[in-house]
């Protein structure tokens, strides 16, 4: 029974503290629900990638030809380390949506006319497969299908090979291959509005391409252990006289780029936030811990004369901070449980996976106690060596007087001229070292979890900025099917309300210099483009070079080349030169990477006179011109700035503020927790002196100062390091994030320092209004009878 | 002389938990400006009680205290906040000095909200500490941390000094020393004194005593010769 009284003490002291003890919970909840939540949606979307990879058979490697007999199939087959090629038409086309004034593009794929199990196989979600030998019929992609209501028996209208043909909807499908339904090229986010797959019998599709008995695009599983690179070389040797542009494997299959770079990031992100909360939640804990034993002593020292082991009473301490790890770990899991549900469904809106297998994750779960109690008693450390050292006889006696002594600071003369509460609150702040220490590092960690979380708002609203205001002057970009002379542009210009048209062309190329290449594509660009800025880190314009190549910065570094360098440029189609060129400078882009060059010399070195493959317009009225480019059969994608604007925002704008809030609250939760214990600890330890000053005269406004001041002081104190400290973190991200899929600039606006702060003395101020309450219920007549 | 204090019908009824528990009963009580008035009594004689209702920390459940003109029953908090900054200075039992204030900086800090204050250095040189100014309270002795607060409640030159137990924490030569000092402040400032003390021997030093017990007076007499604090012994 003895053990049961100790613990209603420990349930009493629970109480008398909760306010505090809710604090800390409320940290440790933060840091074990950001654990949770990223565990759960790392582990989540990992496991849902790899089972719909497994079950519906992602290829390892992927290549598009200009066009091959399909007998070439057999010959790949015999490829060592391939264990399946398959062959399938590959087409971009366009098409003509009732709901839209501009046009959409789709991407038409062949697949077998009778169902089978073949590579990146579709998961039917409705409708079902071809009949017969599927002429005039189309499996469309289930996003597209859902955004503009097409469901079976519905009829699409597609241009494809020059001709407008009515398809008929037989039903709406998934494949691992567009798991991220995106049109490539500076597209980042997909637009399932303006882009769909289109899936065809490969008997439909040989009729409409005039493909019979060939196809243009292979895909291939390997060998487990196979070498990659070898393959890749045999494909590209043995498919170049077909137009091959070359093998690349699943790493850089743009679907699978974003989602594989998803799931690696959210894997960095698992272990940094939630440590520095559970860390700032540890410190806060040894605080209050430390001044429980403080004003415990007493009693622990009578439970010892009592007969009490040492053992005992460390066993009831280590309790007490295991309760606060429970309470935490168990709100913690629950709001991780329930937020990353929220995460889940942010994922699904990107990605389309058949079933996205969010399950409540025991790992993360487990994972969740486990560390929620660990640093619950890594924070009771301090106490509890405190309990055992406690000698009976030294803890009856009051605890020695409160020593102050003149600090350094006070040699200095404007010292003498502060006012006395002020020189209150320093001393009060010198004394109390560690602990102020611990306000400040715990400030200064949300200060930096917030500026952090401003910067990369920022900065992608800088990416935007640059890729569509500066670097993209056009109204519209559309692309053709196939190479164009000079007529083509004419065309254009005399489309209505055409305002300018500046020509494109794209060559499919790849880079080599020395040991070093990457596929890429050359944009030919006019000399004097006016619609496509080219700039430098100083937003200067980089002038088009007018016989070399003008690289992105980060193609730059990836082919570790520097301007007056030659790379060798092996164009991928046509009559496939090989040539070298020197590099004559270099442009920061923050999304994707590219090589520019003048387009008349482009041209030449693919033995053309003049050709384009699309072009930049800038219009008057672009739904005139969308509906004008709908007519075009020669046109593959139509590519409108404002709309990809503004679905760019949409999604960002989702996702980032349930992102943002929830940081926003979280480092908020730090702030406001430890200024709270520490203003709590402090009043406690102070409460005769504030009655003392009460009883003076001094108004409540003048005592509250007293308090109030010291949680400003330290949240200033801990501004500046915080500042620092969320600088880093933003250049660390910008490490981090510097792919070649997309760059970050490190840019710190001042208005991202400014809310920083301000929500950092928002949330010290919230604190305060709690403790005034505290400090409302301080009792002068109480203070001044009792002895401290 | 007039009137400082005129209470009449002052009581006080703590509620604790369940119980009511009277600390004062209805109680007349008229302190005479300029006057040494010692409240002597045992501990539970209600004499701390009375002593907070006159300081304005604490208001009568029923009754009224006049100080001079003022209705003390009439001020809301805030008033009696101003009527202790202006009218009265404390000397407690346990000092009750700022820990983190040098003994100036506790003496000056209290003038600061004083409208008339005297000089910090003069009182602290009036109690004889004037060269331990710069120490800690945790750098002084008991006797020495009193006298600093007597400095301290002196340097707002307030009406009235209310001292609760100002001896009860010190040993007899200290305690005699501390006594000095508070009648060296009414002669020399006319600083009305009201000191409440378990210690019958201290009543020596008063021009009227009054006697508690139980919540009530028992008796309020003259004393004809008072005594110079070091005279008195205990």
């Amino acid at each position: 029974m003895v053990i049961r009284t100790l613990d209603r003490k420990l349930l009493r002291n629970l109480h008398a503290m909760r306010g505090q003890l809710l604090a800390i919970v409320v940290i440790i909840a933060c840091g074990v629900a950001s654990f949770v939540t990223v565990l759960t949606a790392y582990r989540g979307l990992k496991s849902t990638r790899d089972a719909y990879y497994a079950r519906y058979r992602m290829a390892d490697l992927f290549v598009t030809v200009k066009r091959a007999p399909r007998a070439v199939l057999a010959d790949l087959e015999r490829v060592e380390g391939v264990r399946r090629v398959e062959g399938r038409i590959v087409f971009d086309v366009t098409l003509d949506v009732e709901r839209l004034w501009q046009p959409a593009s789709g991407r038409v794929v062949s697949v077998p006319d009778r169902r089978a199990a073949i590579l990146n196989d579709l998961h039917l979600t409705r409708g079902r497969w071809f009949e017969g030998d599927g002429t005039g019929e189309v499996i469309v992609a289930e996003r597209f299908a859902e955004v503009h209501g097409l469901d079976v028996g519905d009829t699409l209208r597609v241009i494809m090979n020059n001709k407008k043909e009515a398809l008929r909807v037989v039903g709406r499908a998934l494949s691992p291959e567009f798991t991220y339904l995106i049109r490539g090229g500076t597209e980042i986010l997909p637009d399932a509005e303006h882009f769909t797959v289109l899936w065809m019998s490969e008997t439909f599709a040989e009729a409409v391409f005039d493909f019979e008995g060939a196809c243009n695009d292979f895909t291939a599983t390997l060998d487990p252990g196979a070498a990659l690179e070898d393959v890749i070389a045999e494909f590209d040797r043995r498919l170049d006289r077909y137009g091959g542009l070359g093998a690349y494997g699943r790493r850089d299959q743009i679907s699978n780029r974003y989602l594989s770079d998803e799931i690696s990031q959210l894997r960095g992100s698992a272990t940094m936030t939630p440590t520095i909360f559970l860390a700032v939640a540890a410190f806060t804990l040894h605080m209050l811990m430390a001044r429980l034993v403080a004003t415990q002593r007493t009693q622990i020292a009578l439970l010892r004369a009592f007969g009490y082991t040492t053992a005992e009473l460390v066993r009831h301490y280590l309790k007490l901070a295991l309760g606060i790890g429970v309470l935490g770990a168990a709100a913690g899991t629950g709001l991780g449980i329930w937020f990353g549900r929220k995460v889940a469904g942010i994922y699904g809106d990107f990605y389309s996976f058949p079933v996205l297998a969010f399950s409540v994750d025991p790992v993360a779960i487990v994972g969740g106690w486990v560390v929620s109690l660990s640093f619950a008693a890594l924070g009771a450390i301090g106490a509890l060596r405190a309990v055992a050292r406690l000698l009976p006889a030294e803890a009856m006696q009051p605890e020695a007087p409160k020593t102050f002594r003149r600090m350094r600071m006070e040699r200095l003369r404007p010292f003498a001229r502060l006012p006395f509460p002020v020189r209150m609150i320093l001393r009060h702040v010198a004394r109390h070292r560690m602990r102020a220490a611990i306000t400040v590092g715990g400030v200064a960690l949300s200060a930096a979890i917030l500026l952090l979380a401003f910067f990369s708002l920022g900065a992608t609203q800088e990416v935007l900025d640059h890729q569509f205001r500066l670097a993209d002057r056009q109204d519209v970009r559309l692309s053709f099917h196939e190479a164009r002379g000079k007529g083509a542009l004419l065309d254009l210009r005399r489309l209505p309300g055409v305002r300018a048209a500046e020509p494109e062309l794209e060559v499919p190329v790849k880079l080599v210099h020395g040991h070093r290449s990457r596929r890429s594509g050359i944009s030919g660009l006019d000399g004097g483009s006016t619609l496509h800025a080219l700039l430098d880190r100083d937003l200067a314009h980089v002038p088009l070079p007018r016989e070399g190549l003008l690289l992105s910065r980060k193609l730059a570094q990836i082919l570790d080349v520097r301007p007056g360098d030659e790379v060798e440029v092996r164009v991928l189609n046509g009559r496939k030169p090989v040539l070298s060129i020197p590099v004559e400078s270099v442009v920061d882009e923050y999304l994707g990477m590219f090589a520019y060059a003048e387009l008349s010399h482009l041209s030449r070195w693919i033995g053309e006179e003049y050709a384009l493959t699309g072009a930049r317009l800038s219009v008057a009225e672009p739904r005139a011109i969308g509906e004008a480019l709908k007519e075009v059969p020669a046109v593959a994608s139509v590519n409108f700035k404002a709309r990809a604007i503004a679905s760019f925002q949409a999604t960002l704008e989702q996702s980032q503020h349930i992102f943002g809030t929830v940081l926003i609250l979280f480092a908020g939760a730090i702030t406001f927790g430890v200024v709270y214990n520490t203003a709590r600890i402090s009043l406690a330890e102070r409460a005769r002196e504030l009655g003392t000053l009460s009883v003076l005269g001094f108004t409540a406004a003048e005592v509250r100062r007293v308090i109030e001041g010291e949680s400003y002081l330290l949240a200033a104190l801990a501004l500046p390091p915080g500042l620092g400290l969320g600088a880093f973190f933003s250049w660390l991200l910008t490490r981090a994030f510097d792919t070649e899929l997309f760059r970050f600039p490190f840019v710190l606006h001042r208005s991202s320092i400014a809310q920083t702060i301000a929500i950092i003395l928002f949330f010290t101020l919230l604190a305060n209004l709690l403790v005034r309450r505290s400090l409302r219920r301080l009792d002068m007549v109480e203070i001044l009878k009792a002895r401290e | 002389m007039g009137e400082l204090y005129r209470a009449r019908g002052a009581s006080k009824v703590y509620h604790m938990g369940e119980v009511d528990v009277e600390a004062l009963r209805p109680t007349d009580l008229d302190v005479i400006e300029g006057e040494v008035l010692v409240i002597l009594g045992p501990s539970g004689s209600g004499k701390s009680t009375l002593l907070h209702l006159l300081g304005g920390v604490d208001r009568p459940t029923a009754g009224t205290i006049r100080f001079r003109d003022t209705e003390l029953t009439d001020l809301d908090a805030r008033g009696l906040t101003l009527f202790r900054r202006r009218h009265v200075g404390f000397v407690f039992q346990f000092y009750n000095l700022l820990p983190s204030l040098t003994a100036i900086e506790n003496v000056a800090m209290a003038t600061e909200v004083a409208p008339n204050p005297r000089d910090p250095r003069e009182m602290i040189a009036l109690v004889g500490l004037a060269d331990r100014a710069d120490h800690f309270p945790s750098q002084l002795s008991g006797g020495e941390q009193q006298r600093v607060a007597i400095a301290r409640a002196v340097a707002k030159a307030p009406d009235v000094l209310l001292c609760d137990e100002p001896t009860g924490a010190l040993d007899y030569r200290t305690g005699i020393k501390v006594l000095e000092v508070l009648h060296q402040v009414n002669h020399e400032f006319g600083t009305t004194l009201v000191l409440i003390t378990h210690n019958a021997a201290i009543a020596d030093i008063a021009d009227r005593v009054v006697r508690m017990r139980s919540g009530r007076i028992l008796e309020t007499r003259v004393n004809e010769a008072p005594k110079e604090p070091g005279a008195v012994e205990w």
